[in-house]
């Protein structure tokens, strides 16, 4: 009776999740070799569902980095969707062979495919990455051409301002102090719109987000990702302003903050699926590394590709983990190289690191200690 | 906009709420950057830019933070992040290694007091 019971609430929680994608027909237009434009890249969500029928691997047009253009790879991907699907898309029109046209019956068969609940695999493999092109967005909600832009603008001015200063206080270190020299930075150099956090950092679509950042405000854009947008954002009384989590896959986003021309520095989302596995984090050893050192993280929920691991100062992007219960990171902070050159050993820095991928944020976050 | 909102919220707060303690004053600003002190233990360095000290024009500069909560190293007051709090002005808290001896980062203007919050 118990199992029946879950059976039916993981049942109603696919049916729910599904629902919004169901409520309308993607394809509405015929596409071809050359065509551009959101539905384009729907159309590649849903070839890179599937194994058989994905676009690539790696690179442009692979899963998460899907693209507004139809090229040859696109081609390819339709021609062999048709020859899998022939009796619904080739045989009514007395074909045999796929030509990668995106006609009406292929549009129908994406269509229907479009409206299929989320695959049962993350139900039985929880280490398997979940398809991040699940159920593909609204057009909506997705970057048009003329949006298109670099969304790691911010976070790279950030990173430059982050090199002056460290060269500075590498100067301080190695003439012992006496070398006194402020960076110079001005307000050119550091973007003006900044977000701090977003409160929650996880949720399902639908679920209500607050930014907590500067030069955020009525006309501001939210980007999730590259390929994903929000155009509303609300301010309450105390004019504090959030967004509402749009219908796109469960994944872990990039999320930036666009005022007029100004672009903020990014922040992770992470939207959520009530198939999600848990992210636990179990331990980190060894206790004590040094610069260089190999450290391994134990716990469950990590995805096969893409966990990033947020340590105190250096993020490691990409980690993959082959068991979904260990990542192997080697710690080389770059803030820190100078530093251990004149170190001897006795000196503890104090740090930590959590986990975040697709699925969503680790559970807590594990201590260690780097000598120098 | 939200700049010079930071700079009346940082007057108002000293006009409403002046300084408890003659050593503490008002600052607000964004951290840019974390740094530990490589002698001290738990204590860090952050640069911030714009900093708000006391008038309305921004200027820049390091302020050093005490141990925290282990649980709060990456979430609290992580670059990117607006604060708006108190801090002690010339304090050498922070000391960093110089190759054979420990001796104070020359370059901070003081020590951030805790529960120095980031700002909405």
């Amino acid at each position: 009776m118990r199992v029946s019971f879950r059976l039916l609430l993981v049942a109603l929680l696919v049916f729910c999740y599904a629902s919004p994608a169901s409520a309308s027909a993607v394809f509405t237009a015929n596409l071809s070799l050359g065509s551009r434009g959101a539905q384009v890249i729907l159309l590649q969500q849903i070839l890179n569902r599937d194994p058989d029928t994905r676009i690539v691997s790696t690179g442009p047009g692979s899963p998460g980095k899907e693209t507004t253009y139809f090229g040859p790879l696109t081609r390819n991907a339709v021609i062999r969707f048709q020859e899998k699907y022939v009796n619904d898309v080739l045989t009514p029109v007395g074909l045999a062979q796929g030509n990668g046209y995106v006609g009406f019956y292929t549009r129908t068969k994406l269509n229907t495919l479009s409206t299929v609940t989320m695959s049962t695999e993350n139900v039985s493999s929880p280490t398997t990455t979940p398809a991040p092109n699940a159920s593909p967005a609204s057009a909506e909600y997705v970057v048009q051409e003329n949006e298109r832009i670099d969304i790691y603008t911010g976070d790279k001015m950030i990173a430059n301002v982050q090199q002056k200063i460290l060269a500075t206080i590498n100067a301080a270190i190695a003439s012992k102090g006496t070398q006194i020299e402020m960076p110079v930075i001005t307000l050119a150099d550091v973007p003006s719109v900044t977000v701090g956090e977003l409160s929650p950092r996880s949720g399902v679509p639908g679920a209500h987000v607050s930014i907590a950042g500067n030069g955020v405000a009525s006309n501001s854009v939210v980007y999730l990702g590259s390929n994903y947008i929000v155009r509303t954002v609300s301010a309450d009384f105390f004019g504090n302003f959030s967004f509402v989590i749009p219908p796109i896959p469960p994944a872990r986003y990039d999320v930036m903050i666009r005022t007029g021309n100004a672009v903020s520095n990014t922040v992770v989302f992470v939207v959520s699926s009530p198939l999600n596995p848990f992210v636990h984090l179990q331990s980190v050893s060894p206790a004590t590394i040094a610069y260089g050192d190999t450290l391994t993280i134990t716990g469950s929920g990590f995805s096969l590709q893409n966990n990033t691991v947020v340590t105190s100062y250096q993020t490691f992007k990409n980690i993959p983990s082959a068991d979904g219960k260990t990542l192997t990171i080697q710690f080389t902070p770059e803030s820190l190289q100078e530093s251990v050159k004149i170190g001897n050993g006795t000196q503890m820095i104090p740090m930590s690191l959590y986990v975040v991928n697709d699925y969503g944020f680790s559970d807590s976050e594990k201590s260690f200690t780097m000598s120098l | 906009m939200k700049k010079i909102s930071l700079g009346f919220l940082f007057f108002f707060c000293v006009m409403v709420f002046p300084p408890h303690s003659h050593a503490q004053s008002p600052f607000g600003g964004l951290n840019l950057f974390m740094f530990p002190c490589t002698c001290s233990s738990g204590y860090t360095v952050r640069y911030f830019y714009p900093l708000f000290l006391g008038t309305a024009v921004p200027v820049s500069g390091f302020l050093t933070m005490r141990p925290t909560p282990t649980k709060f190293l990456n979430y609290y007051l992580h670059p990117g992040a607006w604060a708006l709090g108190f801090y002690t002005p010339g304090v050498p808290e922070c000391q960093m290694y110089y190759g054979a001896t420990c001796g104070p980062y020359p370059l901070t203007l003081g020590v951030i007091t805790p529960m120095t919050g980031t700002s909405p």
